[in-house]
């Protein structure tokens, strides 16, 4: 349907009536001190008329005006927004740089009347700002982008102190968290305290919370675009820090001044080697430490080409005593080339490589085994970026990702044996175009429109196996090598439009349909470093989601102030859960202990914003519902979801006493998420069992948490900047529950208890970071 | 495999910060009482027991209410037929029917003005090889584990459970395995729990199970839930009820090949 009408708008700008002769105007927008590109800036040209763009994520603009005379603004947070006059009578060129800078944001200020906030068409999207997310307090002294994700509405944390997000009621694997175009399958370090994001190392965060445009797919709730940062083309530079359990160091310079830049990114954990000084001896024998290195280098070989490399690795070691060894970590590699065809016409290619792995290591007595899991992805990824005039722009592209999935085969340490059984690898080949474009229907309207087509080629060699409806195997066939075993396709439209309908104030509406093909199985939480990757298959069909979201925006007191409602309804189709006896691991026929059902999602998101100002910060709160329904969980009827958190808030606050002292603080607070607890108990061959009566029926207590920090920097203009950041993560030493169990009294066995574990009660922390 | 990696958050924890663990009151539903059902037929010679008691709720006393007073039978594809007597209160005895290997067994309790039914077939016995204690490696340190050696039969479906006994009593926990991985392999079998709390010089009867498909579910799910402990998974559930009228436990008819070993 959708797409029939999209080809009209399409050729829109090829009927138009020819105007006046126009021109280009492109170039690529750059800090002034470290030739960064930098991504999002509003530029906005005044003339005869009034013209405006964005940069795209290279920095890249271009826009097609009648020749004349114009007034050129460009604006971006943070930066001192410039103004030039411009003659516009041919195409033109042009490199913009703006300057950092707080005392300067007052001029930004006065700029940023009519916000880009009210008319992009984007919603459910929130880029994040990273020299923020360096002044918010944190756990262990260790910034942490995620744990500032979660801090946003419609984002909620998976457990305390846990990097680890739900997004719109969607799972943990519904998110597709991309650095520098390339999956990260684990974004997460240490069981989920710490991040795979050495914040160092990073440039631009944004997420999109299931509205996302078309060149974004692959999962369900959301993406968070994580970009990093190119290295100082201008000067040597380094940085680093000192904290409680880990350091960190980073170093970037020009390879050739102007052309190209590196940058390399360092950081390890040291919190084991609290361990030798345990008095516990079995303590002192365990190992648990994480590294990772982030690097990536440019090179702009003509005004026209541009090359980039960049890559990630990190891994996490962990071992107890003798007995049990894990490690796991992602690699992650991509090579860019921007080319620009002409000045209305950009181009990225990109080859990816993404892995995720594991290893264990078991060693028992006779029982030694190890077992190795992956998963591989090769991806090219090519896009065309048109900019014809100044009221549309078109992207264009296709992306084609060949997996590799070696599965976790796991056995119960304690189930004795590993026989060596080989499993299967499993192959797939997902495949995905899509078309899309933004047009500026006159000064209020802004519709952007796309169709992606995502495909799924489950692909030999293997043998595949179907079941009957008692879960029984009932056939199995084999396959050979590229040949295919099933092919799955969904059709994606995007849409979404803003209507400005005053001076401050626009109201937005969007639709996204998206599909998954990869899911994460888990049956713990908040989830293990060995969960499960299984890609789609003959039986396990892709999940669909459907979002349909409406929105109210609103600046105030000259743009100092943004707020935005937001609700948003989610259908969900072909959710996962498992049988009541499902083995998922060291079980070549797990599919048939999957169950599939419905989903729905809906809730209403508020936030308030303050961006300018010696007091800045954000209060955000989300009101929502997340359940589901399968036909042989609670007989059939609706259920809240594990995440499902009906209050969710938290509010920001960052003060700038003086140019050299800063403090912050942040309270959390949401209401407890669903969970299953035992309504009675019985006993089987002398063991007490627990019963339990209805999936999701309780609620875990209420959580809240109050963070506070303060940074002080040293004098500024000399080459050796120093900073001391101060946390207190969990100031009043509120004993959240991380987990409820139900156990025998350990005292009178004819008891039974439930007992809390609470993981953070008040962690002070500080860290010192320098700069040069 | 979950308990290290869990036992492994619990330590980064408390590592970072000192984690801490506290008996909390929670509001917990109450339930009616529901029947419970435990009965078993093997090959060896009888008598063969049907426990029957009630559920109780969270915050009770672990004083599980006896079931009196039932119409309790027991009977074979093979013809053979019997009617149990209670020999204490909610403890139900055979009094003449011999477990065969291959007979298809029917439960029947009425109680309650209720009738439930289980069916189970007695699979063929599998010998033990031998049986023996060992120290190994468990949660929180060493202990003493028993260990069972047995060949799995070729080329058919085998569903074992596993229970060690000291003085009559089971010790706690419950162990399963199925051959799917390894069909007509030599198997050993640790029973690790680090709550057993042998002795050297204990006596231990070693069990070695061969059950049907149902009953090695029905176990499997228990080992699920109570060898997590700390670890509970997210979505704990209650074992599929194996009763027509849809009492909780089992009725399984299983072939036995045991060893008495001393802990050594």
């Amino acid at each position: 349907m959708l797409k029939k009408c999209l080809l009209p708008l399409l050729l829109l700008p090829l009927l138009l009536p020819a105007q006046d002769t126009q021109y280009t105007l492109s170039g690529t927008v750059r800090d002034s001190a470290s030739g960064e590109e930098l991504i999002g800036v509003t530029l906005r040209l005044t003339g005869a008329a009034v013209f405006g763009t964005v940069s795209n994520e290279y920095g890249f603009f271009s826009l097609t005006l009648p020749a004349g005379s114009y007034h050129l603004e460009a604006q971006y947070v943070g930066y001192a927004s410039i103004g030039q006059v411009l003659d516009l009578q041919k195409n033109t060129a042009l490199d913009l740089r703006l300057s950092s800078g707080m005392a300067l944001r007052e001029v930004v200020v006065q700029a940023q009347k009519a916000g880009e906030h009210l008319s992009r068409t984007e919603m459910g999207v929130e880029k994040l700002n990273v020299r923020d997310i360096n002044r918010l307090p944190v756990l262990f002294g260790e910034r942490d982008i995620l744990k500032a994700v979660q801090l946003l509405p419609g984002v909620k944390s998976a457990g305390d102190g846990n990097s680890g997000f739900y997004v719109r009621g969607g799972g943990i694997d519904q998110n597709l968290i991309l650095l520098d175009e390339a999956p990260v399958y684990n974004a997460s370090h240490l069981l989920g305290f710490f991040s795979t994001f050495n914040s160092d190392a990073i440039k631009d965060v944004t997420v999109y919370k299931g509205n996302q445009p078309a060149q974004y797919g692959g999962r369900l709730s959301s993406v968070l675009d994580i970009k990093m940062n190119e290295g100082n083309d201008q000067h040597f530079h380094g940085s680093g820090g000192i904290g409680l359990i880990a350091s960190r160091l980073n170093l970037e310079g020009p390879i050739v001044p102007g052309k190209g830049s590196f940058l390399v990114t360092g950081r390890r954990t040291y919190a084991d080697l609290f361990l030798n000084l345990s008095k516990d001896e079995d303590l002192r024998q365990n190992t648990l430490y994480f590294y990772d290195l982030n690097a990536k280098a440019n090179y702009r070989i003509d005004d026209r080409n541009r090359l980039f490399l960049s890559g990630y690795l990190g891994r996490d070691v962990f071992s107890q005593s003798e007995n049990f060894g894990i490690d796991w970590g992602n690699a992650t590699a991509t090579l860019r080339w921007n080319h620009l065809y002409n000045p209305q016409l950009f181009s990225n290619t990109s080859l990816i490589f993404s892995q995720y792995d594991f290893k264990v290591d078991v060693r028992a007595g006779d029982n030694d085994f190890s077992i190795v899991s992956n998963i591989r992805d090769w991806n090219l990824k090519q896009e065309w970026q048109w900019f014809p005039g100044n009221s549309h722009k078109f992207r264009a592209g296709f992306n084609s990702i060949y997996h590799t999935i070696t599965p976790g085969e796991i056995l119960a340490a304690d189930t004795a044996v590993f026989s060596g059984n080989e499993f299967q690898d499993r192959y797939g080949w997902e495949n995905a175009a899509w078309l899309a474009g933004e047009w500026s229907a006159g000064q209020r309207l802004k519709v952007s429109y796309g169709l992606r087509v995502d495909a799924f080629s489950v692909l030999g060699p293997g043998d595949f196996f179907t079941f009957d409806a008692a879960g029984q195997r009932s056939n199995t066939q084999t396959y050979a090598r590229h040949e295919i075993v099933k092919t799955y396709a969904v059709p994606e439209p995007r849409l979404s439009a803003s209507y400005v309908l005053g001076p401050s104030y626009s109201i937005k509406a969007s639709y996204a349909r998206n599909a998954q093909f990869l899911r994460l199985l888990s049956n713990s939480t908040p989830g293990n470093p060995t969960d499960r990757w299984t890609s789609a298959t003959n039986n396990i069909p892709p999940g669909i989601s459907d979002q349909l979201s409406l929105g109210w925006y609103q600046n105030f007191g000259d743009g100092q102030w943004e707020f935005s409602a937001e609700t948003y309804y989610k259908w969900l189709q072909q959710e996962v859960d498992y049988r009541n006896d499902a083995d998922l691991y060291g079980n070549p026929y797990y599919e048939a202990d999957l169950i599939y059902g419905k989903g729905r999602a809906y809730g209403l998101e508020l936030y308030w914003k303050k961006k300018t100002g010696a007091l800045t910060g954000w209060v955000s709160y989300t009101l929502s519902r997340t359940e589901r329904q399968f036909a042989d969980v609670n007989e059939g009827r609706w259920w809240p979801a594990r995440q499902d958190r009906t209050h969710d808030l938290a509010i920001v606050a960052l003060y700038q006493i003086s140019p050299r002292w800063s403090v912050s603080a942040n309270w959390v607070y949401y209401t407890g998420d669903a969970a299953t607890f035992p309504s009675g108990k019985y006993s089987i061959n002398n063991n007490t069992v627990f019963l339990y009566t209805e999936r999701n029926g309780y609620r875990m207590p209420d959580y809240h948490r109050l963070d506070l920090g303060a940074t002080w920097q040293s004098r500024p203009g000399k080459r050796w900047q120093s900073e001391w950041a101060f946390s207190i993560y969990n100031l009043y030493a509120r004993e959240n529950a991380y987990t409820i169990t139900f156990e025998q009294d350990a005292y009178d066995p004819s008891k039974t208890e439930a007992v809390r574990t609470a993981l953070f009660k008040m962690v002070p922390s500080v860290s010192y970071n320098f700069k040069f | 495999m979950t308990r290290h990696i869990l036992f492994a958050v619990v330590l980064s924890g408390a590592l970072l910060a000192g984690g801490c663990t506290e008996v909390i009151e929670l509001d917990l539903n109450t339930a009616d009482p529901k029947l419970v059902i435990e009965g078993y037929v093997d090959n060896l010679p009888g008598p063969y027991y049907v426990q029957l008691s009630e559920t109780l709720n969270f915050d009770e006393p672990n004083q599980w209410p006896a079931v009196g007073a039932a119409q309790v039978y027991l009977s074979g594809s093979d013809g053979s037929a019997d009617t149990l007597v209670e020999t204490t209160p909610g403890l139900y005895a055979t009094r003449h029917l011999q477990g065969q290997p291959g007979v298809t067994y029917t439960l029947a309790v009425e109680t309650g003005g209720q009738r439930y039914t289980a069916q189970s077939t007695l699979p063929q016995p599998v010998p033990l090889d031998t049986a023996y204690t060992e120290r190994q490696s468990v949660r929180g340190g060493d202990a003493l584990v028993p260990v069972l050696v047995f060949r799995d039969p070729a080329g058919q479906a085998n569903y074992y459970t596993f229970v060690a006994k000291r003085q009559g009593w089971p010790l706690p926990g419950f162990f399963t395995l199925d051959d799917q991985l390894r069909d007509g392999q030599r198997i050993t079998r640790p029973l690790r729990s680090d709550n057993f709390d042998l002795q050297t010089g204990d006596t231990l009867r070693l069990e070695l199970h061969s059950v049907a498909p149902a009953a090695y579910d029905y176990f499997y799910v228990l080992s699920q839930a109570a060898g997590l402990g700390l670890n509970q998974s997210p979505t704990p559930s209650n074992p599929a009820s194996m009763f027509e009228g849809g009492a909780l436990g089992y009725f399984s008819a299983q072939a036995v090949s045991a060893r008495t070993v001393v802990v050594r």
